[in-house]
């Protein structure tokens, strides 16, 4: 097993004349925790709804664990093990917080199509429905609909609910979005207690963030990647400093991973 | 059903997923039961009660539930109606297998009309089933070589139940043949309900796209969704001919599609109960007001309709879930 968990090679994608993803190539190896950096409008998110099939790329593949899902529909991609999480909570608001976690169980058990099971008795996957409630924190929320929770808790269904559905390679869209200074170390715990094995790919803004739970670190601007290595060679780089301060770069030292 | 979950020493998560029946559920079926022994003068009304309560529960799994808009689920009755109709017409009487196969064929019937209809959604989506409707209608009408035309099918009358109880004119066998089978459809619904189907149904209608992202076949919940909901309406197209011994033409018209629908919103979408209170109240306020006003029947339901719309957030059991609240905060008070 040496293929890489996800591997993206010289993917495109033009939004008339913008190119908002330009030649992007880069593996995840499994356990990897690399994180993806850029400003405002760099193509981060773009790039992340390629990859979980939302968009559909110019050019270029997208292979997940060998198999080339580049034409494939997100739900195909999702039984294939890749799972995504939201920059702007995408959850099912009216339904309880279990309700969440349950459902994203069940579709991932193969017992959604089922209307003679009873759902309050499939006690191995509610068992480990609790059991991920408790490790982000929500075993104290379970009952409460999504709207009524806290963002942050909301922040963390989000991760749950992809953690339900036992992804090989995770795609986090800033998890922490939004989120208040006090309530980013929450987040931050739930990230640690993901499975090692699994590949991730954290799209961020906030550098502690990245500094906390990265390994690698890549520059995305202007659709282009412009750097990557360790979390410190990156984020104390000239180019980082400049894009994030505002100043032009006029030349890149261009690495692709 | 589900009564161990509720059981003290139950998770906290099966007590959330659980829908234990609750004592006052008895309530609807001990007042068809007292209507039975106490008002046999209404049991004809009160067939045709049971038979739309039956049809507005398949339209609140489609509806109340997965949030899939129709006007077209007259399809679905009609063609029960008439498979049921044209069975015994044609040397099949018996009822309760005659009622399985007109169930099993609207079943497959709106299978293959699922398929089509699970590409489309929103607006697409209430148009088609409307337009299908109308097909529908329009062909019964004009084949009236089959179907009797406008004069509805008549001249078929149903065996015995069991081969012992028999249709009278007074409609004792009627009433209690269709009550049974609605308590039957009820209890399976009432485990769909508490199923993770049932949940998959309501995740459809909070949020469609994440469903997907959830790696959920949606297409193929639809699809299944359209045959569960369309074999129910089937069935009570089926009652409907067996007690009545006559399909009308207009089973299939969009009034009977619009009708369930209103019924369904008063009653209360999404909860079972809210197809009995709906119907129940839509068809007496009918009953009474086609007496006294027959010409502005339609005026006094359309009011009604503008009221719960305005005024209650969910229907009439919406409307009973706020009196029990303000009750409970006042008795603790």
């Amino acid at each position: 097993m040496t293929e890489a968990a996800l591997s993206v090679r010289n993917l495109s994608k033009r939004f008339g004349e913008l190119a908002v993803t330009n030649d992007v190539s880069f593996e995840l190896e499994r356990g990897a925790r690399h994180a993806l950096i850029g400003p405002n409008g760099a193509g981060k998110s773009t790039l992340v709804h390629q990859l979980s099939g939302v968009l559909k790329p110019d050019a270029g593949s997208v292979v997940l664990q060998g198999i080339d899902v580049t034409s494939m529909s997100a739900r195909d991609r999702v039984a294939l093990g890749l799972g995504r999480t939201f920059q702007i909570s995408n959850l099912f608001f009216k339904l309880t917080v279990f309700e969440n976690i349950f459902m994203a169980l069940s579709e991932r058990a193969g017992i959604s199509g089922k209307p003679w099971l009873i759902a309050s008795r499939q006690k191995a996957l509610i068992e480990e429905g609790e059991e991920i409630a408790a490790t982000f924190g929500l075993d104290g929320c379970m009952a409460q609909t999504v709207s009524e929770v806290s963002y942050g808790e909301q922040r963390l269904l989000e991760i749950a609910i992809a953690m339900a559905l036992r992804p090989k390679v995770l795609l986090l869209d800033e998890p922490a979005a939004g989120l208040p200074k006090s309530e980013i170390s929450s987040v931050l715990n739930g990230l640690a207690l993901l499975p090692a094995e699994t590949a991730i790919l954290l799209i961020e803004h906030d550098m502690h963030i990245v500094r906390e739970f990265a390994t690698t670190v890549a520059l995305l601007v202007d659709g282009r990647l412009e750097l990557s290595g360790t979390p410190r060679e990156v984020l104390e780089s000239e180019l980082v400093r400049s894009v994030y301060l505002g100043a032009r770069h006029s030349s890149g030292s261009r690495a692709h991973a | 059903m589900p009564r161990d979950a509720t059981a003290p020493g139950a998770s906290i998560g099966a007590r959330i997923l659980a829908q234990p029946f609750s004592p006052v559920e008895v309530i609807p079926w001990l007042a068809a039961l007292a209507v039975f022994f106490l008002a046999s003068d209404y049991l004809a009304l009160g067939t045709s009660m049971i038979v739309m309560i039956l049809f507005a529960l398949s339209l609140d799994l489609l509806t109340g539930y997965a949030g899939i808009v129709t006007l077209g689920h007259a399809l679905y009755f009609g063609t029960g109606a008439y498979a049921a109709g044209l069975l015994a017409k044609h040397g099949w009487s018996e009822p309760l297998t005659g009622l399985v196969m007109a169930t099993v064929f609207t079943a497959i019937v709106g299978t293959l009309l699922g398929i089509v209809l699970a590409e489309l959604r929103g607006m697409a989506s209430i148009m088609t089933s409307m337009a299908l409707g109308l097909i529908a209608y329009e062909g019964a009408k004009n084949a009236s070589w089959l179907t009797g035309g406008d004069d509805g099918l008549q001249g078929f009358s149903m065996a015995p139940v069991f081969g012992v109880f028999r249709w009278s004119v007074y409609g004792h066998t009627a009433f209690l043949y269709a009550l049974a089978w609605l308590l039957v459809f009820f209890v399976a619904i009432r485990i769909l309900v508490a199923s993770p189907f049932g949940l998959a149904l309501k995740g459809l209608r909070e949020n469609y796209g994440r469903m997907q992202l959830i790696g959920a076949p949606v297409r193929r919940h639809v699809i299944e969704l359209y045959a569960i909901s369309s074999g129910l309406a089937g069935a009570a197209g089926a009652l409907s001919a067996q007690t009545t011994s006559f399909v009308d033409v207009n089973v299939f018209s969009i009034d009977v599609s619009a009708g369930v629908l209103v019924m369904l919103v008063v009653g209360g979408l999404g909860r079972l109960y809210g197809a009995f209170a709906g119907v129940i109240v839509y068809m007496l306020i009918h009953n009474v007001a086609s007496e006294f006003a027959p010409f502005y029947w339609m005026f006094i339901i359309g009011a009604m309709l503008l009221a719960v719309v305005l005024f209650t957030r969910g229907g009439v059991m919406g409307l009973i879930d706020a009196m029990r609240r303000t009750f409970m905060r006042k008795q603790s008070a």
